[in-house]
């Protein structure tokens, strides 16, 4: 079954804690992140404001006929409230449902007449719309974008339709999957008073209460040009593109300025702890602390930080846990960077036979060695090559540019991060990461979920 | 809503299920649907709804005339055999400094033996990076010296096995190509398969089987296989904890030793590299490599199904149904390959653009996603369509579900609908060049199909060609709605009202009964434990 949407703490799972469970070939695979100055090739990417504020970013790429164009908004989950948790992704399953010239879900049935592939996804700082077509096409494209931009049609019925594919997507992806379960509830454990608090998934609850002018009133705020930014990278040239955003995107007026999510988590003072009991065959444990927000200095010191932990089969929790004390199957950790603070991510799987307090005890204490010794040289540099190594993966496909600019303009605060790269882990010295392993990873700061089998589940024996 | 069943087809053969069977003989043996004729009752949802905004309107956007299918154009690719037989295939990209080698054997889990070594294939990949004897020159590497070597320099190593091959792969930045070439041929030629680190690997292994009942769509997916695909096909055999168990070190050099030969393997080097260099690198890293004969495969069969069957796989905490429906496919190799998978575009192949998915999600709302497929494979496969929606949609989405595959095998697929599907191949297939390592794939796969390159380079073409009478053939010979295995993964009770009812063949087991249906009547024979 294909994908529509991907709320993106699930998709972090799937990078994290989901393939934690024994997929090989995903475990080996090298982590993206930063650019390598001395190898990368140097990306040159042209970037323009519309008069109605639409931000635009492009960069030719001419190694196959292919193009993609993507719209980012800069509205996800936490610019929701409860009462309305769930409206942005419900959202961006309605930008589907059809506008003024174009029924519902035509939009991807038009795409595929030409070749394309469109999709979209929300997280819980941004909504990203993306079409894959061939490179004549990409005028196309832009056509249905700017057209689902202003002029979508919010009908009753078509809300009432995909509110039930909605509650479908969350019985799949949350309600069946434990691993789901676990990430949501320890979200709302970890947060108190910010909107991370849920998912972007949202709940069955709200999700039933939506009217079609929350709907509407969401739309209004947020799906205007100057809340958004047009990416296209392919073979295609500057000229053709200018003249094809112009033509698409230009009539459309500026809308009014959206408010911005202003909730503040207060500091967490001591750790908290849930141990829940699912029918799932492998418990899990995981644990995750509060950092600071993608842009502030400390981040690329937590990011090499999860690299020494678990970049690969030679990182620290994977040799602790899974190679010397043979205790859990996967073990690994991430820097889950937002807009707005975020968490370190750490986590093991392991089988039932095991001892699940002695897993977890393994767990923090490499955390603590981390704090307590710091790293070594040579696993700085291993971590800078791999980060390094793995952002030039992540410029094969065009897709994948396009999708790391929208984030870095949105979660960053700032596209041209992307390409610099390179110099955000080149300067972190041993000294940093040990400093912000002691400033973050600490006890007080930790939200501790344990997800375990329960004896008396739906199993016969 | 009231339902009739449908007398579509009358079964006088029809066996009693296994554990359930509270259907009368003569009853019906496929899933059919016809609502009354009487105005008062409700129509069913399709019907309703289609919002009229849209309808007479005249200034909706139209999809500007389809892209041409066209040869494909192809890097510059080259190949050459080194003297034991490996053959070699390499894809330059030169604009990315970034270089991946990866090696196909032409065994795996077909290669297995069911009572002897199932699971071997698998087990034998993963050990590849746990430790490596010394050669010529070289020295012994340990699993963590290899995992150290290939972290540092940020790269990729990897090995896992299907049914039809096994694949070990080496990605790196492109300076960083003798180290990549250095570990992959020291893991396929020299793993030294210890001892000491099987207990790590079978942990992994029953890891694995263990997270099926976490997944239902996988654990639907076992039981479809096992069930169409019977037990004298490896397709259909299902791994089991005392399979992975029984596996030891001397099964692992023996599958080694007899599969992993240069002239049972196809090496692909794809990225930043310069083929005239590589030569001599290749035969350095890959020359000493034995040649020997290896087995042949036998035959496998397929058994045939005779009448529609449904199987609930009872997991009583799951507020969703995963539904696998289908029946025998066909062979990549089949003339009518490119007619069916054209065919089953238009069916459920292509998202919101397929009759399923606008019949089972647009209309009705009734589940998150719905698609059908064919496959690639080497042997015949399966037609499959999957769907998951709440416990209580089940009996109507699959009624949904078969009205379209009965609609589609009667009446085809339309001339327009398959313009459509025409003009999505020519314009998506060449997305696949914008990474070596994806033509390489292309290539590899083509190859063990016995197709070659020129069914990379030609696919539009072939796709194409296939016109309207083909894909209609493809339709009425391949799709048999009225025999079809069904899989449903969901809330046990709940599907069962709905099933029952019906007079189809049915059987209901609990998530972890064995997967085998050999096994599960085996177990029954015996005596219940106290």
């Amino acid at each position: 079954m294909r994908r529509i949407t991907v709320p993106a703490l699930l998709l972090a799972a799937s990078a994290t804690v989901v393939s934690m469970l024994p997929t090989r070939a995903l475990a080996a695979k090298p982590s993206k992140a930063a650019v390598h100055a001395s190898v990368a090739p140097a990306l040159e990417i042209k970037s323009w404001e519309l008069a109605n504020g639409l931000r635009v970013l492009f960069l030719a790429n001419h190694v196959a006929p292919i193009a993609t164009v993507q719209v980012f908004y800069h509205v996800g989950s936490k610019d929701e409230h409860v009462g309305i948790r769930g409206v942005a992704h419900m959202f961006e399953h309605m930008m589907f449902k059809g506008s003024d010239h174009v029924p519902p879900e035509e939009h991807a049935r038009l795409l595929k007449e030409v070749g394309g592939q469109s999709n979209a996804f929300t997280t819980e700082d941004f909504t990203a719309y993306h079409e894959t077509v061939p490179p004549s096409y990409v005028g196309f494209a832009m056509q249905l974008e700017a057209e689902r931009m202003r002029h979508l049609k919010l009908l009753p019925s078509t809300i009432d339709s995909e509110r039930k594919v909605v509650e479908e997507e969350k019985r799949l992806r949350v309600d069946n999957d434990p691993i789901g379960k676990a990430l949501e509830r320890f979200r709302l454990l970890a947060y108190e008073k910010h909107p991370y608090n849920w998912t972007a998934i949202g709940t069955i609850e709200d999700l039933e209460k939506v009217t079609p002018a929350d709907c509407q009133k969401f739309y209004d705020t947020y799906y205007q040009p100057n809340n958004a930014t047009l990416i296209v990278v392919g073979d295609v040239d500057e000229a053709a593109v200018r003249k094809l955003v112009e033509q698409h995107f230009g009539p459309i007026p500026r809308g009014p300025e959206p408010p911005r999510a202003k909730a503040i988590e207060p500091p967490q003072t001591k750790r908290r702890e849930e141990t829940l009991k699912l029918d799932v065959q492998l418990p899990v444990v995981v644990g995750g602390y509060h950092i600071p927000r993608a842009s502030d200095a400390d981040v690329p010191a937590l990011e090499v930080l999860a690299a020494i932990l678990s970049g690969g089969e030679s990182s620290r929790l994977y040799q602790r846990l899974v190679r010397k004390e043979h205790l859990a199957i996967a073990a690994g950790g991430l820097a889950e960077v937002l807009e707005d603070p975020g968490l370190f991510i750490v986590y093991a799987g392991y089988l039932p036979d095991r001892d699940g307090a002695t897993v977890e005890k393994a767990l923090l204490d490499e955390i603590a060695k981390a704090r307590a010794r710091g790293v070594t040289a040579a696993e700085l540099e291993k971590a800078k090559n791999q980060l390094a190594a793995g952002f030039i993966f992540g410029l094969e496909t065009v897709d994948g540019v396009a999708r790391e600019l929208g984030e870095y303009q949105y979660v960053q605060g700032d596209w041209r991060e992307f390409p610099k790269g390179a110099s955000r882990y080149l300067a972190v010295t041993a000294a940093d990461v040990e400093r912000v392993a002691q400033k973050y990873l600490v006890d007080t700061n930790l939200t501790l979920v344990r997800l375990q089998p329960d004896a008396g589940g739906g199993a016969k024996k | 809503m009231k339902r009739l069943v449908s007398l579509a087809l009358m079964m006088t053969s029809l066996a009693a299920c296994a554990s359930h069977a509270p259907k009368p003989p003569g009853s019906v043996a496929s899933i059919d649907v016809q609502y009354e004729d009487n105005p008062t009752s409700p129509k069913p949802k399709a019907a309703a709804d289609e919002p009229a905004f849209w309808k007479n309107k005249k200034d909706l956007i139209q999809a500007p005339p389809p892209p041409q299918a066209a040869a494909l154009a192809l890097p510059n690719i080259t190949r050459w055999k080194l003297k034991n037989g490996l053959d070699v295939i390499v894809v330059p990209r030169e604009d990315l400094p970034v270089v991946s080698f990866s090696v196909a054997i032409k065994a795996g889990g077909y290669d297995e033996d069911k009572a002897q070594s199932l699971g071997v294939a698998d087990f034998t990949a993963a050990m590849l990076r746990k430790g490596t004897l010394a050669g010529k020159g070289k020295k012994a590497r340990s699993a963590d010296d290899i995992s150290a070597a290939i972290d540092f320099v940020g790269g990729g190593l990897d090995a896992s096995a299907s049914l039809e091959s096994t694949t070990a792969g080496c990605s790196v930045l492109a300076k960083d190509t003798g180290l990549c070439l250095d570990l992959l041929s020291d893991i396929l030629l020299r793993p030294a398969f210890p001892e000491s680190e099987l207990g790590e690997v079978r942990d992994e292994m029953l890891a694995a089987l263990a997270q099926r009942y976490d997944n239902p769509r996988e654990l639907a997916g076992e039981h479809f296989d096992n069930l169409l695909f019977g037990e004298k096909n490896p397709r259909g055999w299902a791994l089991t904890p005392e399979d992975v168990q029984k596996i030891t070190r001397d099964k692992l050099l023996t599958y080694w030793k007899t599969y992993y030969r240069p002239n049972n393997a196809l090496l692909t080097v794809a990225g930043d590299v310069d083929p005239a260099k590589l030569r001599p690198l290749l035969e350095k890293a890959f020359g000493g490599w034995a040649k020997a004969d290896v087995p042949a495969r036998p035959a496998f069969k397929m058994a045939a199904l005779k009448a529609t069957r449904v199987l609930i796989v009872d997991k009583p905490d799951l507020t969703q149904s995963t539904i696998l429906l289908g029946h025998r496919g066909l062979r990549h190799a089949d003339p009518l390959w490119f007619a069916a998978t054209l065919m089953n575009y238009v069916l459920g192949g292509s998202d919101f653009s397929s009759r399923l998915m606008t019949e089972v999600r647009s209309k009705r709302g009734l589940t998150y996603g719905v698609g059908s497929s064919y496959g690639a494979s080497l042997y015949d496969g399966a037609f499959e369509v999957s769907a998951s929606t709440k416990n209580e949609s089940v009996w109507e989405a699959l009624v949904a579900i078969v009205g379209e595959v009965r609609k589609m095998k009667n009446d085809g697929p339309t001339a327009a609908e398959l313009a459509k599907g025409k003009g999505y191949y020519a314009g998506s297939y060449p997305f696949n060049l914008q990474t070596p390592a994806g033509v390489a794939a292309g290539i590899v796969e083509a190859e063990l199909h016995g197709l070659g390159i020129d069914y990379v380079r030609d696919f539009t073409l072939r796709m194409a060609a296939v016109d309207e009478a083909h894909a209609k053939e493809a339709a009425l010979t391949l799709l048999d709605p009225d025999t079809v295995l069904v899989v449903i993964v969901g809330n046990g009770d709940a599907v069962e009202k709905q099933i029952a009812p019906t007079g189809l063949r049915w059987e209901r087991i609990n998530f972890k009964d064995p997967i085998s249906h050999a096994a599960r009547a085996a177990l029954k024979k015996q005596p219940a434990s106290p």
